[in-house]
C-alpha cells in the first residue's frame, strides 16, 4: 500500500517532463538486452519487462558531449576573464572554442522518462531536449530538437521451470519531434537586414510510429539469449510551417546478444556479448560497429561498476543505489563522423533515478 | 560424517572462491582493455579490423578522382558553379573547388590525424611523381588566377571607398593586395609534398569564394547558372550606384559565401603551421586598427 502511494505522489510530482535512457546502458555499451532490469525495457529489449511483480522508475539524465575538448578549451577561464582580456585575444579566445564543434554534433542533451509496469503490462513516456551544434569555426550554428515518446509493452512469459523461460514482449510506440533550423551568422544577418526571426528560424515537427519485438530465453546456470526486432517502422517526415520538409528512416534492425551473470553472496556480475543490427552488417567496418559487450560488477546492493564496449569505442559507469534513488554516472563516446572513426566525441553524463 | 560435511563445506567455500577469482580477474582484465581503448578513443589499431586505405600511412600520396575517400581527390559533382574559361591545362579538374562534403570531410580527416599525432607525418609524405606533376602543371595557372582575382576585387574596393569618400585609404588597401600575394605565395611553384597540394587547394578554395562573390555582387544573378570568361567580366561595364544596390540586396548571401570559406580556410589552416588562419588575420587587423587609432 505504501508503495502505491508513494507511485501516485511521484506520478503527481512528475507532470513535468518525463524521463528517458538509464544511463547505466550507455556505460554498458547499451549491452543490456539480456539482463535482468526492467529499466531497460523500454529503450532496449521489450522482454525484460517485469512478469511477476511491479517495477517503477524515473530517471533523469544530462549529458555534456564533446566534455574533453569542452574542458581543454579553457571556456570557463575565457568566460571569466573575458573582461580583461583585449579584443584581439577575446576573439581568439571564441574562436579556440568554436573550432572544438567541427562537424555535426550534439552540445548537450537531457533525458526524462517516467515508466511503470505490471505483471507484464507497461506503460512508458519519455521526453528529450537537445542543443545541437554544426560546423566550426566561424560557421558554428546552434539547432534545438525535443522530443516527447510514449510507448506500451505487452508481455508474455513461459515458464519451463529449472531457472528456463522465455519472454516475448511487444512495445508500439509514437514519438512527436520538432526541432528548429539552424541558427548561424548567416541567420543572424538575414533577421537584421529582415528584422523578422520567422524567416530565420524555421521549426520542423512530425510523429513516428514504431514497433519493437523483443525476446530473452533463459536457460540454466545464469546463461541467456535475446533477440530484438527494433524500428519496424517506415520512413517519416518533419514538416515545417512553411511546408520545408526533412525526411527520416530508421533502418530496421536486428539485435543479438549472449548474457551470462549471477550472484554470490555480496557480488553480483553480468556479461554480455551482443551484436547489432546483423541484418545490416556488410563489412569487417559494419561488424566493428555492430559488436558490443558490456559488463557489470555489484558490490552489496548499493553499488555498481559498469564497463562497456560499443560499436568501437569504450565506456565506464558507476551506480550507487540507497534505497529508491539510484545515482549513475558515467563516461562514454559516440561517433558523429562523416566516415565512421573520424569524429568521435566524448560524453559525461549524470543520471538520477527514481527506482522501485 | 562431521569430517565429510567438513570437507564439503571447504570444497564448497573453494568453488565459491574461484569463481569470485574468475570474475574478479575478467572485470579486471576488461577494464584494462577499455582503458588502453580510451587514449585513441576507439579500438580500430588493436583489432586491426579498419583496413580503409585513408588510415594508413602512405610512402605516396596518388591524386585520384571518384574514389570514396581520399584525402586528396576532388568532387566530381562541381560542375559549373563558377566556371572560367581560361584555356586550363588538361588536367585543370584536379584543382577544382571541394564540395560542401569534402571540405567537412576533409576537416574531419584533419583533425583525426592531429588528434592521433600523424598530421606531420601525413602533411610531409611525398606526392607521387605523375600527380606531382599534374600539380606543377597547374600552379601557374592558380597563380594567374589570384593576380587576377586579386587586381579585380582592389577595383571594386576602390569604387567603393570612393562612393563613400575614402572608406579604405591606400594603407588599407594595401593589407587587402599582401593578403592576395600571401596567397599567391602558399602556391609553391614545385609543390613536393601533401602540405604543398593542400595549400595550393585552400587558395583555391579561397580564391573560389571570392570570384563567387564578385559574381554575387556584380552579375546579381545565381552564380550557377552564369557561365563566362574574364575578358568579358573584365570589360563590364557597371555603375557605383548599381554595385551598391547589389552589394545591399546580397547582403546575407556575401556573407554566407565569406564565413564558409574563412571557416574551411580556418578549420584546417589552424591545424598546420605556416597556413593562414582567422587568428593570424584577427591579430593582424587587431593591430592594425591599434596603430590607426594611435
Amino acid at each position: 500500500m505504501k508503495k502505491v502511494l508513494l507511485v501516485i505522489f511521484l506520478i503527481l510530482l512528475t507532470i513535468n517532463p518525463l524521463m528517458s535512457v538509464s544511463l547505466k546502458e550507455e556505460a554498458r555499451g547499451r549491452a543490456v538486452l539480456t539482463v535482468d532490469d526492467p529499466a531497460f525495457a523500454f529503450t532496449e529489449n521489450p522482454a525484460l519487462i517485469e512478469t511477476k511483480g511491479f517495477a517503477f522508475n524515473l530517471p533523469i539524465t544530462a549529458n555534456l558531449y564533446s566534455a574533453s575538448d569542452i574542458l581543454k578549451s579553457n571556456l570557463l577561464h575565457s568566460l571569466i576573464h573575458s573582461s580583461e582580456m583585449d579584443s584581439s585575444e577575446l576573439a581568439n579566445n571564441i574562436l579556440d572554442i568554436l573550432r572544438n564543434f567541427y562537424g555535426r554534433t550534439h552540445l548537450i542533451t537531457l533525458d526524462e522518462m517516467l515508466s511503470f509496469s505490471i505483471r507484464g503490462f507497461g506503460l512508458s513516456a519519455s521526453s528529450y531536449q537537445r542543443v545541437n551544434v554544426s560546423g566550426g569555426s566561424l560557421s558554428t550554428a546552434l539547432s534545438l530538437e525535443v522530443g516527447v515518446k510514449l510507448s506500451s509493452i505487452l508481455s508474455f512469459n513461459f515458464d519451463f521451470g529449472r531457472d528456463s523461460s522465455l519472454s516475448v514482449g511487444f512495445m508500439p510506440s509514437a514519438t512527436y519531434r520538432m526541432q528548429s533550423s539552424e541558427f548561424s551568422i548567416e541567420s543572424a544577418t538575414n533577421m537584421l537586414l529582415n528584422k523578422n526571426i520567422e524567416s530565420s528560424l524555421l521549426f520542423y515537427e512530425g510523429i513516428n510510429l514504431a514497433l519493437d519485438i523483443g525476446t530473452l530465453l533463459k536457460i540454466p546456470y545464469g546463461f541467456s539469449f535475446a533477440l530484438v526486432l527494433r524500428d519496424i517502422t517506415p520512413s517519416y517526415e518533419l514538416i515545417s510551417q512553411t511546408g520545408d520538409r526533412i525526411s527520416y528512416s530508421s533502418p530496421f534492425s536486428i539485435d543479438t546478444a549472449i548474457g551470462w551473470g549471477g550472484n554470490w553472496s555480496f557480488v553480483s556480475f553480468d556479461l554480455e556479448l551482443g551484436l547489432r543490427g546483423v541484418n545490416n552488417i556488410r563489412n569487417n567496418v559494419d561488424l566493428l560497429k555492430s559488436f558490443n559487450l558490456g559488463l557489470s560488477l555489484g558490490l552489496t546492493r548499493f553499488f555498481e561498476i559498469s564497463a562497456g564496449l560499443r560499436a568501437g569505442y569504450p565506456s565506464v559507469g558507476l551506480s550507487i543505489d540507497i534505497f529508491y534513488v539510484e545515482i549513475n554516472a558515467a563516461y562514454y563516446w559516440q561517433d558523429f563522423g562523416i566516415v565512421y572513426g573520424l569524429n568521435p566525441r566524448d560524453v559525461l553524463a549524470i543520471e538520477i533515478a527514481i527506482s522501485i | 560424517m562431521q569430517k565429510s560435511s567438513k570437507y564439503a563445506q571447504i570444497e564448497k567455500e573453494g568453488t565459491l572462491m574461484v569463481k569470485r577469482l574468475i570474475i574478479f580477474l575478467t572485470s579486471l582484465l576488461t577494464l584494462f582493455f577499455l582503458s588502453s581503448c580510451i587514449g585513441d578513443a576507439n579500438i580500430y589499431k588493436l583489432i586491426s579490423v579498419y583496413d580503409n586505405q585513408a588510415f594508413q600511412p602512405n610512402d605516396s600520396i596518388e591524386v585520384k578522382q571518384n574514389t570514396t575517400f581520399n584525402l586528396l581527390s576532388i568532387s566530381p559533382d562541381y560542375d559549373g558553379y563558377i566556371t572560367i574559361n581560361y584555356n586550363p591545362p588538361e588536367d585543370y579538374n584536379m584543382l577544382k573547388k571541394l564540395s560542401n562534403e569534402d571540405s567537412a570531410l576533409l576537416i574531419e580527416y584533419i583533425n583525426y590525424l592531429a588528434r592521433t599525432g600523424r598530421l606531420e607525418s601525413y602533411l610531409n609524405s611525398e606526392l607521387d611523381e605523375n600527380t606531382r606533376s599534374l600539380t606543377k602543371n597547374t600552379t601557374a595557372f592558380v597563380r594567374g588566377i589570384i593576380d587576377n582575382v586579386g587586381n579585380y576585387a582592389l577595383s571594386i574596393l576602390r569604387d567603393v571607398s570612393q562612393i563613400y569618400d575614402g572608406l579604405y585609404t591606400e594603407e588599407d588597401l594595401k593589407v587587402f593586395e599582401d593578403f592576395f600575394e600571401s596567397l599567391k605565395d602558399t602556391v609553391i611553384e614545385d609543390p613536393k609534398t601533401v602540405k604543398d597540394y593542400l595549400a595550393i587547394q585552400l587558395s583555391l578554395d579561397a580564391i573560389a569564394s571570392v570570384i563567387q562573390i564578385i559574381h554575387e555582387i556584380i552579375i546579381g544573378l545565381p552564380s550557377e547558372i552564369i557561365n563566362y570568361d574574364w575578358d568579358s567580366l573584365e570589360s563590364e561595364v557597371f555603375s557605383s550606384e548599381d554595385l551598391l544596390k547589389i552589394i545591399s540586396g546580397k547582403a546575407t548571401e556575401i556573407v554566407s559565401i565569406l564565413v564558409n570559406a574563412l571557416t574551411e580556410i580556418d578549420m584546417i589552416g589552424s591545424r598546420i603551421p605556416g597556413f593562414f588562419n582567422l587568428s593570424e588575420i584577427i591579430k593582424l587587423v587587431f593591430q592594425g586598427s591599434e596603430e590607426a587609432a594611435s
